[in-house]
Parts: C-alpha cells; sequence; structure tokens
C-alpha cells in the first residue's frame, strides 16, 4: 500500500531528508529515497534491525532495517576499512546511524510534535535470528534465514537505495492522550 | 604534544570522529578514548589533556553529567570541552554552555565544521 497523505507527512519528509544528510556527510554513501509504503510488522525480514523508541507528546519507534550487504557497505565507509562479516563494529555502526536519524528528527519536528525522549538504540542480528512478541501465547526462539520482528504494528517505511542494495527507514508513531 | 580524549559510547563514533580529525589537518599527536563519563573522568586524572570531545547521551554517566563533574574539580587546568552529539535545541546547546562547556557540535557534522570549531582548539597542518 503506498501513502499519499498522512497527518506526519512532515515527519516522513524529515526523516528522508535527516537520512540522506547523515549518509551524505558521516558515512559517505549516495542514497535515493524511494516512494513510502506500510508495512505489517509480520512481513519484515531482514538481517540487521536498529530500534529507538520515543516518548513524548507522542510516542513510537524509530527503527532501521537492512541486510548483510549493505550493514557491511555502511560500516566499511564509516570505519574506511573493508569490513566482510557482521560483528559488534558493524552493530555499533547501524546503532549509530539509527541515533543520528533519531535526533536529527527530534532536532527538526520538536515544534510539531512537541518534546521527545530518545532511547538509546537497541540492535539486534544474525543470520538465525528471530523476535516473537510477548502477545503470543507461547514464548519461542525460531531459527529462519533472517531477522524477523513479529508484533501487530504497521509500519511505515521509507526505502532507500545504494547501488543495487535497499533499506528502509521505518516508524511508528501515535500521539499520546 | 597534543592530546585529545573523546567520550562517546559509541566505538564506531570515535573512530569516525578521529578519523575526521585526521584528515581535516588538525594536529593531534594521541587519542585517548572512553566509553562514558564515568571512564573518561579517570582518564582525566591520567594525563594532561589539550581537549575533550563529549557525547551527551551515554550510559553510566551522560556527557552533561561528566562536563559539570569535571569543572567542580577545580582542575589547575582548565581543558577545553567540545560537546558532539545528536541533540541540537538550543536548550541542550545552552545546558551544556552553563555546565562547562566551551563549544558544540551537532551530529551529523561535515569535515568542515569539525575542523572550524575544533581548529580553535588544536593546531591546523
Amino acid at each position: 500500500m503506498t501513502i499519499t497523505t498522512t497527518m506526519y507527512d512532515n515527519v516522513i519528509k524529515e526523516i528522508v531528508d535527516s537520512t540522506q544528510e547523515i549518509f551524505a556527510t558521516m558515512i559517505p554513501v549516495e542514497i535515493t529515497a524511494g516512494e513510502s509504503f506500510y508495512q505489517k510488522e509480520e512481513n519484515i525480514t531482514t538481517d540487521l534491525i536498529s530500534l529507538i523508541s520515543f516518548t513524548g507528546e507522542h510516542s513510537g519507534i524509530i527503527a532501521l532495517f537492512c541486510n548483510k550487504n549493505i550493514a557491511l557497505k555502511i560500516t566499511s565507509n564509516m570505519l574506511g576499512i573493508e569490513v566482510t562479516e557482521l560483528h559488534q563494529d558493524t552493530k555499533d555502526a547501524i546503532g549509530e546511524v539509527t541515533n543520528m536519524i533519531a535526533g536529527s528528527l527530534k532536532n527538526k519536528v520538536c515544534e510539531d510534535l512537541g518534546s521527545m525522549h530518545l532511547s538509546i538504540p537497541v540492535v539486534i542480528g544474525g543470520a538465525s535470528l528471530t523476535i516473537s512478541s510477548t502477545c503470543k501465547t507461547h514464548a519461542e526462539i525460531s531459527l529462519p534465514s533472517a531477522v524477523t520482528c513479529n508484533s501487530r504494528s504497521t509500519w511505515v517505511m521509507l526505502p532507500f537505495s545504494s547501488e543495487g542494495e535497499t533499506f528502509n527507514v521505518g516508524l511508528i508513531i501515535k500521539k499520546n492522550d | 604534544m597534543s592530546k585529545v580524549l573523546l567520550i562517546d559510547d559509541s566505538a564506531v563514533m570515535r573512530k569516525i570522529i578521529q578519523r575526521n580529525i585526521k584528515e581535516s589537518g588538525l594536529i593531534v599527536n594521541e587519542f585517548i578514548e572512553a566509553g562514558d563519563g564515568a571512564q573518561a573522568l579517570e582518564k582525566v586524572s591520567a594525563n594532561e589533556l589539550d581537549l575533550i570531545l563529549c557525547d551527551w547521551n551515554m550510559p553510566n554517566m551522560s556527557g552533561i553529567e561528566f562536563v559539570k563533574t569535571l569543572r567542580s574539580l577545580n582542575l589547575p587546568q582548565k581543558v577545553p570541552v567540545v560537546m558532539v552529539t545528536t541533540e541540537g535545541s538550543d536548550s541542550k546547546k545552552l545546558e551544556a554552555k552553563n555546565s562547562g562547556a566551551n563549544d558544540y557540535i551537532t551530529k551529523p557534522f561535515t569535515a568542515e565544521q569539525l575542523r572550524d570549531t575544533l581548529g580553535k582548539y588544536l593546531m591546523i597542518n
């Protein structure tokens, strides 16, 4: 489902702008933004997930979903050395990118969204991991080919591509009563 | 001999800052690293520093707590502190200044921004 208009258009635009600025200055990797879309969480499958939750007048999650190849490319560029395997530096790099995206968003949209308190990034990665939400009747750890994030939320996904590789910045947001 | 303390819970970010400083032509002879404010206080007492670069949000002891503690120590030499953080609001910048930080760089930064700010405290080739 393609997103046409939402009450958070400005937030989405700022995430796109911030992500492009961060990739241009801090990594640096040239990226192209695609068209945003909705995705049910049960359908998300990827190799690395970096999550930052936020609270305040609005609450939600900003996340970076990327496969192994783009994660290695980002890490290699950030460190200035070729990284060929997922390890702590890769998680650290992806977490820091997410931190900068969330921080930049917070700085740019605080007038629209009110104060935001950001968590530190949580990065989950590996070739054989699955997260199962606690709403299921049985806690389970299964072993598919990539990380999956199972819950009932629908994400706004903002896709980006670089030299044939793609990654998504995801957003869940709601106004608190 | 210039010695710079880098305080950031991200080892990758510490490496990026080091690389950017070197590529900017700023002269640093030694980098010392700390993963949080508490570790940084130990490094401060064990080294003669020329500059401290400090993240804000870190576990154990935040950057702003570190700056406040550092300034309360009344060390004979007041080492300049530059905050390097994603926190970019005017209120945070003012809080940092009032706590004793000398300058402020918001992530993401360009190599030019880093050179312009740190050039006040370090020699440039």
